[in-house]
This record gives C-alpha cells, structure tokens and sequence, in this order.
C-alpha cells in the first residue's frame, strides 16, 4: 500500500475514533434530577388542637414537584390521630375548601374532644404508606386549691364604709404558664333582667414551680362590673349568678411555632391549646359582703 | 535572577502605611509590631552603607532591538576570572543588577530564545558600578517558533509548588470566541481551577472560593477581576507582561485571602515608536495604541475593549445574549535616571447583563476601578532595592432582584507601600515590606434597611528570606504580620517553601514544599448557592471574632524527562477555619445569616506537557475533594419547673459545597506551520454539588391561637429542601477549537481567526432554577470570526 494510502487511512482512523468519543460524549447523561428519589418530607401540616372545641381541624398540604398548586384533591390521604396513653385512634375526614385567595385547600376535620395532659400523634400518610408524624400534648389540667374570701380592708365609698373582699385560688398542676387568666362572671342588673357573661382580665405571671395563685379581688371586679353594665361603681344591685376562672395554655411548640422540631418527615406547625373553667361557689353572706344580691337560686 | 524576584515583590506590593488618624490605644496596640518594621528598615539602611564601602555592582536594561521594548527574561550570566558564575533573568523592567562584587575582569553574556547572544568583557574596580544598555537583535532564523518560548526557565520560583509564571504567548494555546486570547480562558485550563462557566466570571481555586483569590494588577487590587462573559478577564492578553500565579502556599509578600493569587503585571508602551493594534470579533472588540512621549524614556500605552455580542447576536447567532462588559488601561511609564523609574497606572472595568441570559431575569452589574503610582529605586552603590507605591481601588455592585429589592455593595481603599529588597549575593536575598490601607464598605442586602457602612485600616509587616542554602536546596521563609485599627483581631502567619534539586540548576527533577498559615480579614460575602447571583458584599471581618484562616500544606514533583517532556504532580490540603457560608431561607433569595464554617480540602493534580517546536499539547488531570463541616444549634422547646424553655441542642452538618468538583480534566494541542496555527481544548468537569429540594409547598405565619388563618389564608409557596448539596449536576465538557492564520506586511501584522466554542454543541447546565423548574445551560456552539491588526 503506498504511504499516502497508509496515511490517509491512518488519518480517516483518527477521524472516526474522535467523531466516535464526541458523539459518545455528547449522548452521555446529561439530566439533572431536582428531587431526590426518597424525599425526607412529604407534607406540610398547620393545626392546632383545642380542648374547648368539638371539632378539632389540620390543614394538609401534599409538597408537591410543581411550583404552581393544581392538586384540588389529594386523592389517597389518609389523616389519624391517636391518644398516645389509651390508644385510642380516630380518623380524620377531609373537606375541600376555598382559601381567601381563591386556590383550594384541605382541611381535615375530626369530631372529638381532647383531654389535657394528654400526648396525640398525627399521622398524615400517602397511598405509598410515606407518612408525616406531628406530635403534641395538650397541656396539664390544674387543679384549683380554693381558700376562703377574706375581708383585706375597709375603704369609706360615697360616706359609706365598704369591706373589701379578696380570695385566693391556687391552681396545682401547672406546666406551661397561663397565656391567659380571667374571671367570667355570671350577673344580672336585676332579677328579670337577661343574665350576662362578663370577664375580668388577670395577670398570668405570677406562676413558679408549678403552682399559680391568683387572688381573686371579688369588691373591685364587682366594681368593674357596674362600669361595663352601665351602673354606677358602688351600685349595689346587681344580681350575682355565679362565677368561673378561666385558663388558656398552651402547648411548648408555640415557643418557636416555626421550628417545626415536633413535625417528622414533614413540615409546617401543630401545637394544642388548653382552656380551663374551674369554677366554686361563694356563699350569700360573701355575696352580700362584695355588694352583689345573691341570686334566688341560691338562696 | 533575585532581581526579578525581587521586581515581582515590588509588584505585588498593595499594602500600605495608614494616614488616618486612630486612637492612642490602637497606635499603640500597632506599635507593638511595627517597631519591627522600624528596626529592619534601619539595619537594612545600614547594611546597604557597609556594602556600599566594599563591592562592585554590574547592573543594566536589556532592550529588543526590533522595537526598543524593555525584555523581561532574558538570561543574564556573569563569570568571574576563577569561574565562578552567577546568572539571572532581567525583571519587568528589562533590569537585572549583580551585587557585592569584588574587583576583578567579569564576562557578562545575555541571551534570550529567538535573539542573537550578547556577549561582554567587563573590567570592574573597588567599589565601581558598571551600567550597561543592552540591545538583543532579533534572531531571523529563530523567528516564528514562539512556543519554545515557554521552554524557558526564566523565573527562579520556577519548580516551586502550586506556582506558574504566566506569559502572554502562553495564552494564544487556549481557543477563545474571538481573535485575542486571554488570562481567564487560560486560568480555566490549569489544574485545580474551576469555573461557575461561561458567565458569571467566578473562579474558585482548589477548594477556595472567588473572593479568597487575591488579583492584583500592577499591584493594584482587582476585587472583581473577570468579566460577565467568563471567558475574558479585566485586561486583555496584550497588556500582559506575565502574570504570577499561584494556586496555594504563596509567601508572606502576599496577604488578605485564604486560597490563591494572581498577580499580573503589565507591559510599558513602545519608547520608540507609536504602535497599536485592532481587533474585531463576535464578542468583542478593541483598540491598542503605544505613544512614546520621550523617546528611549517616557511611554504610553492605552487600551479598550467593548462587547459586541449583545448586539448582533439576536441576528448572528439568533438568540439573547444580554451581556454588555468592557475594560479601559492606561499605563505611564518613564525612566526618571538610570537607576530609578516611575509608572503610574489607571484601569476601569464595567459588566452588566442577565447571567442566566433570561432578560426577565435579575441585573447584575460591576464596575472595577484602580489607579495608582509606582516609584522604583536602585540606588548606584547599595544592595538594597527601594519601592514606594500608592493604589486605590474601587469597585461597586448592584444585583436587581425585583424593582424595589436591589443588593448594592462597594468598597474604597488606599493603599501605601514601601518595600526594600537586601541582596545577599548568590541568589539569596531578603525582603521587608511595610504596608498601610484604609477601607470603606457599604452595602445594602435589599432588605430595605439602611445602607451598612464600615471604615477600617490595616497595618501590615511582611520578611521574606530567600536562602539558596547550596546548588541543591533553596529555602524561603518568611512571615507576615497585619493589625486592624477596629477589633477585629490581629494576625501573624509564618509561612516556609523549598526547593529541592538533586542535580542543582541542571537537574531534571524538582521537589518542592509549601506550607503556611493565610488569614482573611476583608471578607467577600457571596451567595454560595445561586451562581446566577454574582453578587457579593465585602466586609471587614466581625469584630472580636476569629477571622477566616487557612493552613496550606503542598508537595510537588516535576520531572523534565526530555527537553520537550515534562510532568508534574503536585498534592495539596487546605484545612480552613471560620469560613463564612451562607444559610438560606426556603423563600427565593432570602439569606438568612452567615455561618462560620470549617472546611478540608485534599486533591491532586497531575500533568504532561508536550512542547517542541511548532507542536504543542497538554494533559491535566485534577482530583479534589472539599468539605465543609457546619456546626449550628437548633432551639428545641421544651418542659421544665412550669416553664417552656428553648433548648439548645448542637448539631453537625457536613456537606460538599457546590465549588467541589472532584475531576477535571483539561486538555490542550496546539499544532503550527508556517503562518498558520490551530488550537484545539477539550474540558471535563465531573458534576458539581447542588441542594435537591423535595418539593413546594405552603407556608402559614404563625398566628395566634384564635385566629382562623390555618382555615382561610393562602399561605406562601416556599421550597422544603433536602440533605445540602446532596445531589450532583451532569458533567460538564466542551471542546473549543480554532485556527488562525497570521500575514506579514512591513509593520502590520494581521491575524485572521475562525473559532468554534463548544463544537459539539454539549448542553453543559449553568444553573437549575427550582423555583421555576428551569434549566439554564451554558453557552451553546458558537461560531465566530476575527481580525487583528497590529502595527509593530
């Protein structure tokens, strides 16, 4: 063969092995994979379960591979809840519902009660079995240790001398500290007059080391209570029907609600909040001494 | 040969005294270190005066005889009457100087590849100087063989680990889109360099990142030294004398960044007649002009570069490429004596565009200005080589996010420096080098608060010995001291290189070691995540917390196992400390702090070069690995004596950040006959590290507990991300080819080229939005053609 054959074949073999690597290489993989094949969340949850409602609600949302939401209904969600203590399992319902700005959005619903102290897990599962856990514990009842009223002072109100009134109500069993404290009352300005619900505000920080006293000042709400109704301060006729302590807690995720640390394989917030109403009764004589008429039932 | 070294010192010099007024406590608290400084400086005063007393000196300029420019480079040997020889190469300038010689007859011979030999008989007396001009006539018959060139060793850092001297015809081996080579397209080539791309101009330097590189340009810093189109550099390849490179391990000359430093230096204009040059092509066009103000003194040489492609490429190429940039130079220089010069330099730098070249897309938008003059002494009699230089720098940025969110950041500094070189005689010598600046910072994140504004100075104190203990060993140590006048804390950092050569000068083999310890207290604080985000705030480092710091460990080993044949290794960690990444909120952009970081990075980086005449090729392989370990602490609620209280709980993340590409080849053949000249680059980068996100999803403010929104808002749609940097892209690889075709016409040389970028047209990604889902790649097969005039 004669060299410029041998050359040109020798060259032409060049050309094939390079048109060979570059086409190879240009086929090579060349695809980007932005999700990874076992994600570490599958859904977002936002919900709070509340022991002074019936119905308790958690909105889900699936995370999804799209930017824009078009899954109107997250068909194969199943949503449970179980009392970690008893055992006790519920399933949650959905209900498709239309947001404030127009898109869709799942909110699953339950009818149950919920008990303080008590620790309920979420579990929010695909049809594949990928679950998100939530977990939270309803925080602690307390238990209320009612002292006696005892008269505190006597103040001279309109040339009248007025005994003051105050009584002490420890709450036991306290783990969170109270969001909120009040007294609701149960009044009426006159004994055919509607009876009204009416709620004095208390400070919530005087807890330590679990106990709570709250010092009731039954002579200066009673005072208030003539305010808001529209009578005169030291009026003194009002109808006293009964009265109640209420109590909000709530539960430790609400610290740092966007942290998300009670949420497995998932994302968003679920807290609980406690609302307790112990209540006690006062005797005529300590009604009349505050400045209400007792009412006739409990004469 | 330290005369050069010893230029590049005086080069790199870019810190200074400060002139601002501090308080005592600070005066004193710097005054402890610089009285350092004070006393080196006088016994260097007083030693140069003993010298002075007793020996001789040989020193000169060397000029090409076909243009009258100054040459660096070229060999100068001196051999006495016994046989003792002493060679070097000239410096920037064209200078070289022998030192402490004792009287005696000398023959000085000066050569150069591609020149005639200059031979001299020399008679010194006691105490004499002898100033020479040396004019080197261009040899016809070596004429056209530029690529031996890089054959020779004209740097006595050369064999060092992790250093390569750069020169200007080293640059035409890379293909580019357009007719004139540059310094980024050839940075991209060597090993343990890796690009963001084709855009962006990030460059990360094994394991480091873009703002723990140090450019300097005439000694003047650069903070943003690349151009949005990352294939062109602040400066064009023309204006290039060489550039100092190095990957790591750098001495004490050099301070302020954790990974690397690329200190060019540019070439005076024509003292003998007006030159220039024109070149037009697809991306870019520009002009060079050379004015010799004083013949044989005073020169001038201005350059200007502006893109094209933003405007035809809609036609040419039939897409968007929203990317306007350009450059501006201007370089006096006058010889005031025989021993003593001055330049002064200016250079602008503007880049705007898209990145992703998504007009809908955010802006970003750099400027670079610098200036400043130098002023070199060589006195007559002395050993000591005296610099005093003055810079300023400037640099602004902008990132457009949305109409109302725009990132603003800028930096002011001035910096003064003087620096005296001892010469030892043989090849060893010492350096000192005091330095003072002032920095001004502002920046803005978008987040609508007010501008951040900081002002700080910096004193600093550099030794640097360089010791040719025999033939075989050369040890340089040195070390560097730097204080700040707020609280961020002061700095000391010994740093050691040698060099091993168990033949001496001849040998074939060189073994080398650096190690030392590079601290960082301006800070360039970047999105580490997005590279369509160039944007970056400088700052000074935190007060009262450790700065970022570095601790280099290199080995190499270069054997020339042939003239033509050489191979090199080189192995290298990097253990860095309270380096600052990003942490980012599942919103787009949202930066939510800065964490401090460790890092690890270990790789290896081997290479053959091919180099005879008319035939050129290169192969390297790099092999990296960098980690970064993050410790954090999350706040878990908890329990306790009826009180929630948060508890902290450490944790420990470990990641590849995105920078860490584990190989990367590049490889490079050049093949010349006669007039015409192809190029031919191939690159591959295997993946680098991105964040998989697992999905969208709604997020709902926390509210409070009666309120109804988890029944009626909408919420934000907002990211859950996944394990950081978990996944990894495709690989990248491009081939680049081109071929040019040079004409000769009495003074003007014309230089036609066609080029093809990414001739196979690989659709590498440059970035993956997640939250559009959008893919970005880099730039496509792009044709081109372009012409350069040049009137020599």
């Amino acid at each position: 063969m004669r060299p410029a054959i041998q050359r040109l074949m020798k060259g032409a073999g060049y050309g094939v092995f390079v048109a060979g690597l570059t086409l190879s290489l240009a086929a090579c993989d060349n695809t980007i994979e932005p999700f990874p094949e076992e994600p570490d969340a599958f859904f977002s949850i936002h919900g709070v379960l509340n022991t002074n409602a019936d119905t308790q609600f958690v909105r889900v949302t699936p995370i999804r591979q799209t930017f824009v939401l078009d899954a109107a209904n997250p068909v194969g969600i199943t949503v449970t809840s179980t009392a970690t203590s008893s055992g006790e399992r519920v399933v949650w319902q959905d209900s498709l519902i239309t947001l404030e700005d127009g898109s869709p959005g799942h909110l699953f619903f339950a009818i149950m009660d919920v008990e303080g102290g008590v620790t309920y897990r979420l579990d929010v599962t695909r049809e594949d079995g990928k679950t998100t856990t939530a977990e939270t514990t309803i925080p602690n009842i307390p238990s209320p240790l009612v002292n006696q009223p005892i008269v505190v002072d006597t103040v001279i109100v309109d040339d009248t001398e007025e005994e003051v009134v105050e009584q002490q109500i420890i709450l036991q069993g306290l783990n969170e500290t109270p969001q909120r404290i009040a007294m609701n009352y149960r009044v009426a300005k006159s004994m055919l007059a509607p009876e009204e619900e009416i709620d004095i505000q208390y400070d919530p920080d005087n807890s330590t080391f679990g106990k709570l006293p709250v010092v009731v000042e039954l002579t200066r709400d009673r005072r208030t209570i003539a305010s808001r109704l529209g009578l005169a301060p030291n009026e003194k006729t009002i109808i006293f029907k009964g009265l109640e302590l209420e109590i909000e807690l709530w539960s430790v995720e609400w610290a740092v609600p966007t942290s998300g640390v009670n949420i497995q394989n998932g994302v968003g917030f679920f807290g609980a909040i406690g609302h307790f109403f112990p209540t006690w009764t006062l005797s005529s004589d300590v009604i009349r001494t505050v400045g209400y008429i007792p009412d006739k039932a409990d004469d | 040969m330290y005369e050069q070294r010893a230029k590049r010192y005086l080069n790199s010099a870019h810190r200074a005294y400060t002139i601002r007024l501090i308080r005592v406590p600070q005066i004193i608290h710097m005054m402890q270190y610089r009285w350092c400084g004070v006393v080196v400086c006088l016994l260097l005063g007083f030693a140069s005066f003993d010298a002075r007393a007793q020996f001789a000196t040989i020193e000169g300029t060397v000029h090409d005889g076909d243009n009258n420019q100054t040459m660096q480079g070229v060999n100068v040997l001196l051999t006495a009457e016994d046989g003792d020889r002493v060679g070097m190469a000239s410096d920037a300038s064209g200078s070289f100087r022998f030192g402490r010689l004792l009287p005696g007859q000398y023959v000085l011979m000066a050569s150069f590849v591609g020149y005639t030999l200059h031979t001299d008989t020399l008679d010194v007396g006691f105490g004499a100087l002898v100033q020479l001009d040396i004019t080197l006539m261009p040899d016809q018959e070596a004429l056209g063989e530029v690529v031996v060139e890089s054959e020779q060793q004209t740097s006595s850092m050369e064999g060092f680990a992790a250093f390569e001297q750069v020169r200007a015809s080293d640059l035409q081996r890379v293909p580019m889109p357009g007719i004139t080579p540059d310094l980024a397209g050839y940075l991209q080539t060597m090993p343990g360099f890796v690009s963001t791309g084709d855009r962006g101009g990030q460059l990360f330097v094994r394991g480091g990142t873009p703002t723990q590189n140090l450019v300097l340009i005439d000694g003047m810093m650069v903070y943003q030294p690349f151009h949005i189109v990352g294939f062109y550099s602040a400066l064009p390849a023309d204006l290039i004398n060489y550039a100092d490179v190095y990957a790591g391990g750098f001495g004490a000359r050099y301070g302020g960044r954790l990974s690397s430093v690329i200190d060019v230096s540019t070439r005076n204009g024509n003292k003998d007649r007006v030159v220039g040059a024109v070149s037009i092509a697809p991306f870019l066009g520009s002009v060079r002009v050379e004015i010799p103000i004083e013949p044989g003194k005073v020169s001038l040489i201005g350059s200007a570069r502006e893109s094209i492609i933003e405007r035809i490429a809609p036609d040419v190429l039939g897409q968007q490429m929203p990317y306007r940039f350009g450059d501006r130079f201007l370089k006096f220089h006058a010889f005031i004596t025989q021993t003593s010069s001055f330049s002064a330099t200016y250079l602008e730098t503007f880049d705007e565009g898209n990145i992703t070249g998504d007009p809908d897309t955010p802006i970003s938008t750099w400027t670079n200005r610098a200036f400043g003059g130098r002023y070199t002494y060589l006195p007559a009699e002395a050993s000591v080589i005296a610099e005093l230089a003055v810079y300023a720098s400037q640099w602004d940025s902008e990132y457009a996010i949305s109409e109302l969110q725009q990132r603003r950041a800028s930096v002011d500094n001035v910096n003064l420096t003087m620096h005296f070189i001892y010469l030892l005689g043989g090849d060893s010598q010492v350096d000192a080098g005091i330095f003072g600046s002032t920095y001004g910072f502002v920046y803005n994140l978008g987040d609508r608060r007010r501008d951040t504004e900081s002002n700080i100075m910096e004193g600093s104190f550099f030794i640097d010995g360089q010791f040719q203990i025999n033939p075989t060993l050369r040890l340089e140590p040195s070390v560097r001291l730097q204080t700040f006048s707020n609280a961020v804390n002061a700095t000391l950092a010994p740093r050691f290189r040698a060099l091993y050569r168990p033949q001496g000068p001849s040998s074939t083999q060189h073994f080398s070691v650096a190690w030392g310890l590079y601290h960082q207290q301006i800070i360039g604080l970047s999105n580490a995540q997005d590279v369509t985000d160039a944007f970056i705030a400088w700052a000074p480092s935190p007060e009262n917390s450790d700065v970022p710091k570095a601790m280099h460990l290199i080995g190499g080993w270069k054997w020339r196992a042939q003239p033509w044949l050489e191979f090199e290794l080189e192995g290298y960690y990097k253990d860095l400390d309270n380096v600052y990444f990003p942490r980012f909120d599942d919103l787009r952009n949202e930066l939510i702090t800065l964490d401090q970081v460790e890092g690890r990075v270990r790789g290896l980086d081997v290479s053959v070069e091919v180099n005879r005449p008319g035939f050129f090729a290169f192969l390297g392989y790099s092999l990296s690995r960098v980690k970064y370990t993050r410790d954090f602490v999350i706040q878990e609620p908890r329990l306790a004596n009826n009180q929630v209280f948060l508890q902290s709980l450490p944790r420990t993340e470990t990641f590849n950040p995105a920078h860490d590409r584990r190989h990367q080849l590049n490889a490079m053949v050049q093949v010349q006959r006669g007039p015409y000249r192809m190029s031919v680059r191939w690159q591959f980068g295997s993946g680098q590290p991105f964040t998989q996100i697992n999905g969208y999803y709604e997020t709902l403010p926390p509210s409070e507990p009666g309120s109804r929104a988890f029944h009626e808002q909408g919420g934000r749609t907002v990211i859950s991300r996944s394990q950081p940097f978990g996944q990894r892209l495709p690989p990248y690889h491009r081939l680049d080819v081109s071929m040019q075709r040079v004409f000769r016409m009495d003074r003007f040389t014309t230089t036609i080229q066609a080029s093809v970028i990414n001739a196979y047209d690989r659709a590498n990604i440059f970035n993956y939005d997640v939250f559009t889902n959008e893919r970005i790649n880099q730039l496509p097969l792009i044709p081109s053609i372009g012409i350069h005039v040049e009137a020599l």
